[in-house]
């Protein structure tokens, strides 16, 4: 699904990604954990395109196609998706009108029709239905005037209604209190399908208590600087990032799963 | 309401603390102007030919232009005849050396002003360069400014001692016959200051001049040049009191600032002129042309200006902002009580790359006083990523004042962001309620909140003026007398 | 420019028509005698300083032939079942549908005549007509439109009546558009609201076929207490038209006046609206979106007076400039002594998008009372780049993403329309415009 080799990227001539190597097959969540600074936010914004994040070497494949290549608008309706870490406000705009937009502009890349506005509104309420969110947010302007929640499950809906292939989520959890939180985390598992990936960015350990994931890395310095499975996270919830500072990369793999397995 | 309203206004029927006449005999031009005039100022002020010629030139442009007529001023007109254009203290014959040669009366004048020169001077480490009418009677330290290469001293010398630096530079900023009082000026100046720091320089203190009208029928033309070269760095400060005086008095003063690359000047005016009495009789028009050019890049000029005093203001202390990433900026307050009325602005002339500029004005308007703002941001097209913010705001006290605001915007070029805001309110009765009700008078409620209005300015001003400034606003606002 | 005089002087040397009282006579002798000194205003006169009437030679000015047609032109208003009032050449030509009862509209010549009738002595109607339409007494187009006075209407409504919605269409009929040699209309409306009564009145430009003109207008209401008057504009001329459209309304107590212009063609458009407040507790509301693309230039002009306490007035207007056009914002707030307790507010935003485009903005203030809350705002800015991006993160192309935030830029001013089926149809047009719709 995706291919992402020695990626190193900048941002205002200074360097983030210092070579960042990274394989997510399908139907995988990989989540992407880190202290603040390692370059969480900037792995996302790369892979969506945005100005001002500067690839200055390595390689990123998604499904065969070389996605640096990509505008953005490409790589969405290549079914990349991003979820904002701060979703943008965009006063004016309905938000069923930008959705519908949105999903036509991606349906009619895959040579499929677009959907008249009685069809869409069907698949609309169907998905605002199994996501337990009221339809007043169709009325209101994008993310205008949301709350943080809000504005999180606004993500997860836009992502719901695009069924994209892989959805990066960055740091959907911050600023969630536990019922939002839990709401957002059951919107992405009812998303997990064999053939859409999912990368969870995120620095803290509890978004992972209600969606497990297959692979966990720690990103710092502008590196994967370890990866394992599931107990990885919570050795870090345990033990903070210093001790990956202290040397103690080499063998976490199968050991912090072994802990949990333990415990 | 109106009782808490009557009760402010009764204490802003302040008098003119500085009300007074210097009783010296002056040695007069007899009033008029003609070319004979502006040839017997010339000579009497040993100027080169050149100068004399940039002045006729001038005053042949000023015959063929018309006194511009603003919206919100109402003016008397003004008989240019009856003006005497040149007047000197009579003990000037001899040229005071030093402080202690300077008539005593004069200095006494500075001390009723609460500006006990030599003592203050030496205090705030101020060197003080006063003007008395038309002519320098004193500097002051003079030596420590020449150690560091700052040339400071009134316009006449530098036109004896340094013309090279005054041909190149007169007139580069505000042209000799830019507007009608502008024209007027340089055809008649008489003096004024002269500052120029070298390259790389930072002025080992602030610069401050203090202007006086005196004499009856005197006007006052006074000419700033201030040079800063590349690097360099310069604050300057002029203050302005004048005496009581019932027929109005003509003020047209031009300041010219450039500022080279890396440059910086900060310029700061505290003008508390006489405002005429309650009846709007008497006071000075200040009829002024103030503009900063930030030449080369990374210049920077700032105008910060107290405006308390006059009949009538007008002066729009303004930047070109020439040179890439050139910052200006404007910091202003203006009051106006009894039948004061001012109508003072900026220009920002956005012209080179990525260009800054920053407006606060804060207008108080009392009694019956009228007070515009009106102001021009201007972005060509090649000032890339220019910035402009201004806030523009109101105050009024009473009811029979006025409160006016013209601000220009014009953009040409579509990376430029431009913010206006402006707002208007007054000292509430519930304000001053809450102050009473916590144990606050009156009166220092009113300049309570009158300073917390203007602070945003005050915080611009060099301390020692800052505090000054405070002062003169409330002489203007409450009763000076008692 | 001298051929325009030379015309307005034949004008003036026939002005006499048979059935018409002397004032009027005389009111158009004014007018050609003041335009004639004047002539057309250049940028010295600081009311028309960044107007370029210079821009292109005006046409010929078309007479009132004072007939009615007999076949009306289908309508363009949009609004659905709607009784709507056609003009054709400036000239009222007919009523299409019922006007409600109580709702009386007349032609202008009509009017005046009418008012001949009383012994030959000025009325109401005459006082009325000589009111100067904007806050610049001597303003030379509207000297051009008096000196021409003859088309146009009176509607008047009756006390307590809700009048609904009226549509007011302007068509031409001359044809060979594009020659270059437009001819100017000038007409006027006269808009008298009794107590109490409600009005929404829509106002469109024919922009279909070959037709074309100028237009140069002068809209002159009149609210009593408690009348509501929602008036909307929307201009959607080709490129190579003229609008001058001067509005004066005048306000009794607690009246309602708002005004929604949405500006979308029109080579050169000009709306001065000014607005008196005479009535204690009086409102009005102005606002409108302009977007002037290729060589388009939109000026605005908005003066509120605000002559009584307790009044309130809004003004509200965003804009988007492209290509090679211009836009001019001058708004103005007066207070006036005794005005007590008004409470002004002035907004006037602008995207700025392309190198060659201009916008000049003049929020004025000018507060001469006590317990006055005022403030106002203008900027000029660009898109928000982190919205495309966000647009395009979702698939949307970069062109789309654009049109999308400008038609929403936009829309805050639609948004703010009074009368429900008129928000829709700007809402269509905009979209329409931008290239979003449906």
């Amino acid at each position: 699904m995706l291919s992402i080799k020695a990626l190193q990227a900048s941002v205002d001539g200074k360097s983030i990604l210092k070579g960042l190597d990274l394989e997510v097959g399908a139907g995988e969540v990989h989540a992407i954990m880190g202290p603040n600074g390692s370059g969480k936010s900037t792995l996302g914004n790369v892979l969506a395109g945005r100005e001002g994040y500067e690839v200055t070497g390595g390689s990123v494949t998604y499904q065969g196609k070389d996605l640096l290549e990509l505008e953005p608008e490409e790589r969405a309706c290549e079914g990349l998706f991003l979820a904002f870490q701060y979703p943008v406000e965009i006063p004016g705009v309905n938000n069923t009108y930008f959705l519908r937009a949105a999903l036509n502009a991606q349906r009619k890349h895959r040579g499929e029709p677009e959907l008249d506005s009685v069809a869409f509104l069907k698949l609309v309420r169907e998905k605002l239905k199994v996501l337990d969110i009221s339809d007043d947010l169709l009325h209101r302007a994008v993310n205008e005037g949301f709350s943080g929640g809000e504005k999180k499950r606004n993500e997860i809906f836009q992502m719901a209604v695009l069924e994209p292939q892989l959805a990066i989520l960055d740091e959907t959890d911050s600023g969630l209190d536990i019922d939002a939180l839990k709401a957002v985390a059951e919107g992405v598992n009812r998303l997990r399908s064999p053939d859409r990936s999912i990368v969870l960015v995120t620095h803290y350990q509890r978004l992972l208590d209600y969606i497990e994931p297959d692979k966990v890395h720690v990103l710092a310095g502008g590196r994967i600087a370890a990866s394992g499975g599931p107990g990885l996270a919570k050795r870090l919830e345990e033990e903070g990032y210093q001790w990956l500072e202290d040397g103690g990369i080499g063998s976490v793999d199968g050991e912090a799963d072994k802990a949990t397995a333990t415990a | 309401m109106s009782t808490a309203n009557s009760e402010v206004e009764r204490r802003l029927e302040g008098r003119y603390k500085h009300g007074f006449v210097t009783d010296i005999e002056a040695d007069s031009l007899p009033p008029g102007l003609n070319e004979d005039v502006i040839a017997a100022i010339s000579v009497r002020k040993n100027e080169p030919q050149w100068l004399l010629d940039w002045r006729l030139g001038a005053y042949r442009k000023w015959l063929k232009m018309r006194e511009p007529h603003w919206a919100h001023l109402e003016i008397d007109p003004i008989d240019f005849q009856a003006i005497s254009y040149f007047s000197q203290p009579k003990s000037d014959k001899d040229r005071p050396q030093s402080l202690d040669e300077v008539d005593p009366k004069l200095l006494e004048t500075y001390d009723k002003l609460g500006v006990p020169l030599h003592e203050r001077a030496k205090l705030a480490g101020v060197a003080v360069d006063a003007v008395f009418d038309s002519v320098s009677v004193g500097t002051t330290f003079k030596e420590e400014l020449k150690k560091a290469g700052v040339i400071f001293c009134s316009f006449s010398e530098a036109v004896q001692d340094h013309p090279e630096l005054v041909r190149k530079y007169l007139g580069s900023v505000v042209p000799r016959v830019d507007n009608y009082f502008a024209a007027l000026n340089s055809a008649v100046f008489s003096d004024g200051s002269f500052v120029y720091v070298p390259k790389g320089v930072r002025c080992p203190m602030e610069l401050s001049t203090y202007f006086r009208i005196n004499a009856a029928e005197t006007g006052q033309f006074e000419r700033t040049l201030v040079v800063a070269e590349e690097g360099s760095y310069v604050s300057y400060l002029e203050g302005c009191t004048a005496p009581m005086r019932d027929e109005n008095q003509l003020h047209a003063a031009v300041v010219e600032l450039v500022a080279l690359k890396d440059a910086e000047i900060k310029y700061s005016t505290v003008q508390n002129w006489y405002p005429g009495d309650e009846e709007g009789k008497g006071g000075i028009y200040n009829f002024v042309t103030k503009r900063g050019d930030c030449r080369e890049d990374n210049a920077r000029i700032s105008w910060t200006q107290v405006e308390t005093g006059s009949a009538i203001t007008w002066k729009y202390p303004s930047c070109v902002l020439r040179g890439d990433n050139s910052v200006g900026e404007f910091y202003s307050v203006a009051l106006t009580n009894n039948y004061q009325q001012a109508d003072t602005g900026t220009k920002m002339i956005h012209m080179g790359r990525n260009t800054r500029s920053k407006i606060i004005s804060k207008g108080i308007s009392a009694g019956r006083g009228q007070n515009a703002y009106r102001g021009l941001v201007k972005v060509g097209k090649g000032a890339e990523g220019a910035r402009n913010f201004t806030q523009c705001d109101s105050m009024l006290i009473g009811k029979r004042c006025g409160a006016h605001t013209f601000p220009y915007i014009e953009v040409q070029n579509p990376t430029a962001k431009v913010e206006h805001e402006a707002t208007t309110s007054r000292i509430g009765e519930d304000q001053l309620f809450y102050c009473l009700q916590r144990g606050i008078s009156e009166e220092d409620a009113v300049s309570m909140i009158v300073d917390g209005f203007c602070k945003q300015v005050f915080r611009e001003l060099p301390m020692e003026f800052a505090v000054e400034a405070k002062a003169l606003l409330e002489i203007s606002l409450e009763g000076a007398v008692g | 420019m001298s051929a325009l005089i030379d015309q307005v002087r034949d004008i003036a040397a026939n002005a006499t028509a048979p059935d018409w009282p002397a004032w009027a006579t005389q009111l158009r002798e004014r007018g050609a005698q003041a335009f004639i000194r004047h002539g057309l205003p250049n940028a010295r006169v600081e009311a028309w300083k960044y107007t370029p009437l210079n821009r292109r030679p005006f046409g010929d000015v078309v007479v009132v032939a004072g007939e009615r047609a007999t076949d009306l032109p289908e309508p363009v208003h949009g609004l659905g079942d709607v009784t709507r009032l056609v003009f054709i050449d400036g000239v009222l030509a007919g009523v299409d549908g019922e006007l409600p009862k109580g709702v009386n509209v007349t032609a202008l010549a009509e009017a005046i005549a009418a008012d001949a009738s009383r012994n030959g002595e000025a009325g109401e109607l005459a006082e009325w007509l000589a009111e100067p339409p904007t806050e610049h007494a001597g303003d030379a187009l509207s000297a051009l439109n008096a000196a021409t006075l003859g088309a146009g209407a009176v509607i008047t409504v009756e006390p307590g009546v809700n009048a609904g919605r009226i549509a007011l269409e302007w068509h031409a009929t001359a044809t060979g558009r594009g020659t270059g040699d437009q001819p100017l209309v000038n007409s006027r409306l006269c808009v008298a609201l009794g107590e109490g009564v409600r009005l929404s009145l829509h106002e469109c430009f024919a922009t279909d076929g070959d037709s074309y003109a100028d237009h140069n207008l002068i809209t002159q209401v009149r609210l009593s207490k408690q009348a509501q008057l929602t008036h909307s504009r929307l201009q959607t001329m080709p490129a190579e038209h003229m609008l001058i459209a001067a509005n004066r309304v005048d306000q009794d107590a607690e009246s309602h006046y708002q005004y929604d212009g949405l500006d979308l063609g029109a080579g050169l458009a000009r709306h001065d609206l000014f607005t008196c407040l005479a009535g204690e507790g009086a409102r009005c509301d102005l606002n409108g979106a302009y977007l002037p693309r290729g060589e388009a230039h939109v000026d605005y002009h908005l003066a509120v007076e605000h002559r009584a306490e307790h009044c309130t007035s809004s003004q509200f207007f965003r804009g988007v400039v492209d290509d090679h056009a211009k836009a001019v914002w001058n708004g103005r707030v007066h207070v006036l002594p005794g005005a007590d307790n008004t409470e002004a507010l002035q907004s006037n935003a602008n995207l700025l998008l392309s190198r060659d485009a201009e916008v000049d903005t003049k929020p004025e203030l000018e507060i001469e009372a006590d317990e006055v809350v005022a403030s106002h705002g203008a900027t000029v800015g660009q898109l928000d780049e982190t919205a495309i991006f966000y647009l395009r993160s979702r698939g949307l192309d970069e062109a789309l993403a654009r049109e999308l935030l400008i038609g929403a830029y936009c829309q805050a001013a639609v948004d703010r329309a009074g009368d429900e089926a008129v928000r829709e149809r700007l809402t269509t047009e905009l979209a329409r415009y931008t290239g979003v719709g449906e």
